[in-house]
C-alpha cells in the first residue's frame, strides 16, 4: 500500500503544513460555536418550560377596598387569554410564605398583601403592560408579578445569541469548504506535470483522486484530533470558570451526555467535508483532461 | 492499428499545425516520423497517445474511433501506449525502480511479478546497478534508458519516441533503433520521431515525413534525399 501510494511527492508542495491547521482552527472555532448554540438552546427550552402560565398579582395590605379588588378580578376576567382569576385566602397565602416566616398564626395575615393567582392561555396571552395600565387604574399600588416578562426578555436575548453563533457555524462550513477547495487546487497544480503523466499513461481518474483523498483524510484527522482536544480543554475550563463565578445558566448543559456526541459531528464533519471537497475538485480538475 | 481521417489541429486560435492527414500505420510496422524542427512531430505524437484531441478529422488507434469512446475506456486504451518523451518526465523523487513500475502498478499488477519484471527490464537497459538511483544523480543517457524501460515495461501495442536520438552521439542513436527494433519483433508497432537524417539513410523503414503541417509517408529511404 504505501510502495503504491508514493506517486505524488506531498513533502514539497504547502498544503502538508496549511491544510492541518486550516482544519485545526475550523474544528476548534466550529466547536466553540456549537457548544454555545446547544448550551444556549437548551437553556432556553428550559426557561420555556418553566415560563408558568400563572401571573401573580399583588395588592399591598391596606391599600384597597374589597370592592376595588373585586373589580380588579372583573377585569382580569374579562382580558382576552386569562382563564382564571382568584383571590387567594389567608390559610393559602400563609402556606405559600412558609417558607419564608415558617408556621405562624393568624394574626400576622393582616400583614399580608391580598395575592391574586391569574391563570392565563399562554396561547392567547400576550399584553401584561397593557393589563399593569388597565389595573393600576383601579388600585395605583398594585404589584404586577411579570416575572414572565424578563424571562422573555432573557429568552430573546438568548435567542439572539443562539442565531449569531449558528451563523458563525455555517460560516465556518462555507470557509472550510473554501479552504479545503483552495488547498486542494494548490496540490493539483504543484502536481500536475505528474498528474498528466499518471493520466497518460492510463491512470484511472480514481487512481489519482485517491492518492489526495488519502492525503487530505490524513491531514483532516490530523487537524480534527489537535482542533478537539484544543476545544474540549477550553471547554472545560470554560464550565468550571462559569460554574465558580455562577454563570452556570448556559453553562449547565455542556456536560451533558446528549451534546457531546452532537460535538462530535464537529470533527467528523470536518474530515467528510475535506475529503468530499478534495474529491471533487480532483474529478473536476482530471475530467477537462483530453 | 492506427489510422488518421482529415485530421486537422491548431492550438487555440493559432494557424492548423496539422493539416489534412490521411494516412495509416499496419500492426507491427516500424516507422520514423521527420520533418523539421516545428514540423509538428510531437504535436502528431500527441494526437497519437491521447494527449490532445485533433481540432477535426479522425482518429482510429487500436480499434477505437477516439471521437466515439467513452472517456472512461480512453485508460485502457492509453496502458497499451508506450511513450518515450522527448524530455523523458521522470519523476524526481521515485527511484530507477519505481520509475519503471509505474505503468505496471497503474495497471494494479502483483507487487512480486512487478519487482521480477523491473529488474529484468533494468538490468537489460544496464541499469541493474542503479535500480534505487534517484534520476538527478543519473547521467543524461542513464535516464532516457529509464524512460524507455518504462515505455516499455508493460509490452504495449503501440511505442512512440519523440526524438530520442536527439541528444545521443550517432553510436548511440544506433544502439537505441536496434533496442527499439527488439521490440518491434515482439509484435510492437513503433514511431520514432527524429530529425537525425543519417539514420533514416541508414535503416530501411518507412518514413512518415512532415512539412508544413502536410505530411507524406515515404517507403523506400531513396525517396528521402
Ligand atoms: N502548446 C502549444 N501551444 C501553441 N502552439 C504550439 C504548442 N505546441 C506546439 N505549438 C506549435 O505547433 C507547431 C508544431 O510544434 P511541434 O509539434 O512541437 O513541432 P516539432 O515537434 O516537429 O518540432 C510549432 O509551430 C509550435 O510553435
Ligand atoms: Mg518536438
Amino acid at each position: 500500500m504505501k510502495q503504491l501510494r508514493k506517486e505524488l511527492p506531498f513533502d514539497t508542495d504547502e498544503v502538508g503544513r496549511f491544510l492541518p491547521w486550516i482544519i485545526f482552527f475550523m474544528v476548534f472555532l466550529g466547536l466553540l460555536a456549537l457548544a454555545i448554540t446547544l448550551s444556549v438552546s437548551e437553556s432556553i427550552n428550559g426557561w420555556n418550560k418553566n415560563l408558568s402560565s400563572h401571573i401573580t398579582i399583588q395588592v399591598p395590605p391596606e391599600t384597597a377596598s374589597s370592592n376595588d379588588l373585586q373589580k380588579v378580578i372583573t377585569v382580569l376576567k374579562s382580558t382576552k387569554g386569562i382563564k382564571k382569576a382568584q383571590l387567594l385566602d389567608s390559610s393559602t397565602k400563609l402556606t405559600l410564605m412558609e417558607p419564608w416566616l415558617g408556621k405562624r398564626t393568624e394574626n400576622i395575615s393582616v400583614l399580608l398583601p391580598e395575592v391574586i393567582d391569574v391563570e392565563t392561555d399562554r396561547n392567547k396571552f400576550e399584553n401584561i403592560s397593557e393589563l399593569k395600565l388597565k389595573l393600576k387604574k383601579v388600585i395605583p399600588e398594585i404589584i404586577v408579578d411579570d416575572h414572565r416578562e424578563w424571562l422573555m426578555r432573557l429568552i430573546s436575548a438568548s435567542e439572539k445569541i443562539k442565531a449569531i453563533s449558528v451563523a458563525v457555524l455555517i460560516l465556518i462550513g462555507v470557509i472550510s469548504v473554501i479552504s479545503v477547495m483552495f488547498a486542494t487546487k494548490t496540490g493539483l497544480a504543484v502536481h500536475t506535470p505528474i498528474i498528466n503523466l499518471l493520466h497518460l499513461m492510463g491512470a484511472k481518474d480514481t487512481y489519482i483522486v485517491n492518492l489526495f483523498q488519502l492525503r487530505v483524510l490524513y491531514l483532516a484527522i490530523i487537524g480534527s484530533l489537535i482542533g478537539s482536544v484544543s476545544a474540549f480543554i477550553v471547554l472545560y475550563i470554560f464550565k468550571t470558570i462559569a460554574h465558580d463565578i455562577e454563570l452556570s445558566i448556559y453553562s449547565e448543559s455542556i456536560g451533558s451526555l446528549n451534546n457531546w456526541f452532537v460535538l462530535i459531528l464537529v470533527p467528523l464533519m470536518a474530515i467528510v467535508v475535506s475529503v468530499v471537497t478534495t474529491r471533487r475538485v480532483v474529478f473536476r480538475t482530471l475530467a477537462r483532461m483530453p | 492499428m492506427l489510422r488518421f481521417e482529415n485530421v486537422g489541429m491548431r492550438y487555440g486560435i493559432g494557424p492548423e499545425v496539422l493539416r489534412d492527414l490521411n494516412f495509416s500505420l499496419d500492426e507491427g510496422s516500424f516507422n520514423f516520423l521527420t520533418g523539421p524542427s516545428g514540423a509538428g512531430k510531437t504535436t502528431l505524437l500527441k494526437l497519437m497517445y491521447l494527449a490532445l484531441r485533433p481540432t477535426r478529422g479522425l482518429v482510429h488507434l487500436l480499434g477505437h474511433d477516439i471521437a466515439l469512446t467513452p472517456r472512461s475506456e480512453l485508460p485502457m486504451i492509453r496502458r497499451q501506449i508506450g511513450v518515450v518523451f522527448q524530455e523523458f518526465r521522470l519523476i524526481p523523487h521515485l527511484s530507477a525502480f519505481d520509475n519503471v513500475a509505474l505503468p505496471l502498478r497503474i495497471s494494479k499488477e502483483r507487487e512480486d511479478v512487478i519487482e521480477k519484471h523491473v529488474k529484468e527490464l533494468l538490468m537489460w537497459v544496464g541499469l541493474g546497478n542503479q535500480i534505487l538511483a534517484k534520476p538527478a544523480t543519473l547521467s543524461g543517457g542513464q535516464q532516457q534508458r529509464i524512460a524507455i524501460a518504462r515505455a516499455i515495461i508493460a509490452k504495449p501495442r503501440l511505442l512512440l519516441a519523440d526524438e530520442p536520438t536527439g541528444n545521443v552521439d550517432d553510436n548511440i542513436a544506433l544502439r537505441l533503433i536496434h533496442l527499439f527494433e527488439e521490440l518491434n519483433k515482439t509484435g510492437t508497432t513503433v514511431i520514432i520521431a527524429t530529425h537525425n537524417q543519417k539514420l533514416l539513410e541508414k535503416l530501411d523503414h518507412p518514413v512518415i515525413k512532415l512539412t508544413n503541417g502536410e505530411l507524406q509517408i515515404l517507403n523506400n529511404n531513396s525517396n528521402i534525399l
